[in-house]
């Protein structure tokens, strides 16, 4: 089945830039109930606040003060969003980091810079058909 | 002054100058010089590099795909032309990524800068100038550590490797 493009996601990035191509690749892609935080900790606010509210959280890993990878393992501790599909698009691409984002939880992970199609591929791997 | 006290004034002054020698010396191993100039400012300058290149690739894409847009035959059907001008305004929208990548760069080499203030600002105490100490860069240490930024060409995986980690 087909995954719905009312499919609640919430984009994570410091950069404002970021944001608009990631949530302009998604409108692309059909998707169009997005929302956005500039920082981990606001992300993790909004997801804690309401742990159902969303289907997708999409982020960055290098922000201040709290990392992407605060909020994946911040999600990922609260019972209610343990298994909210996590993605992490980032230019942090050393083994290390993947490893350690693969360890706290992350369903997949994509470098920077990086195309619409690999996008598209990624959303497909962690929701099913498109 | 007797010769006693000459020679206790002259002791003084010795420890005073040695004093002033060892950490004038600290100062000078604080810089790590040897590092800064095999390691840290070719790094430095190697991201500055990088952030010309990849901005000269972005602008290079994003000027393609206009001038794409604009060689479209104008006998297309308007289906064509937007499905055409579509996929060229993706490629476009993807190319402007290089604004996060680069200001990632540009924070690395600006931390680099702030951390060598801080130690020439040691030095410079140490040679009695009158300098105030700039606040020290927080250093990272937990997962802080794996905050590295953009890695340098051919240092971090590329995505066929991570894709393999979450086959």
């Amino acid at each position: 089945m087909a995954v719905s493009k009312d499919l609640p996601i919430l984009i994570v990035d410091d950069y404002k830039t970021m944001l608009r191509i990631v949530r302009g690749l998604l409108n692309q892609l059909g998707f169009s109930n997005i929302e956005e935080a500039t920082d981990g900790q606001r992300a993790l606010d909004m997801v804690t606040q309401r742990p159902t509210a969303y289907g997708l959280v999409i982020s960055d890993w290098n922000m201040q003060p709290v990392s992407g990878l605060d909020l994946l393992k911040g999600v990922r501790a609260n019972p209610n969003t343990a298994r909210l599909p996590f993605i992490m698009v980032t230019a942090e691409a050393r083994p290390e980091n993947v490893v350690a984002a693969k360890a706290a939880g992350v369903n997949n992970y994509i470098i920077k810079p990086f195309t619409a199609a690999v996008l598209k591929q990624k959303l497909t791997a962690v929701l099913g058909e498109l | 002054m007797t010769g006693d006290e000459l020679r206790q004034e002259i002791a003084s002054e010795r420890r005073d100058l040695l004093n002033h020698v060892n950490a004038l010396r600290l100062a000078v191993a604080e810089l790590r010089p040897n590092e800064m100039r095999s390691k840290r400012l070719p790094s430095a300058l190697q991201e500055i590099g990088v952030i010309v290149e990849t901005t000269e690739a972005a602008a290079n894409e994003i000027m393609g795909a206009v001038e794409e847009i604009m060689q479209q035959p104008s006998d297309m059907s308007a289906e064509d032309y937007r499905a055409a001008v579509e996929e060229r305004c993706i490629a476009v929208m993807t190319a402007c990524s290089f604004q996060d990548l680069t200001g990632q760069r540009i924070n690395k080499v600006v931390e680099l800068l702030l951390k060598l203030e801080v130690k020439l600002a040691g030095l410079a105490e140490a040679l009695g100038e009158d300098h105030e100490l700039p606040e020290h860069a927080g250093e990272l240490d937990g997962d802080g550590e794996l905050l590295n930024g953009p890695a340098l060409p051919g240092e971090g995986a590329d995505q066929s490797e991570i894709d393999r980690l979450f086959a």
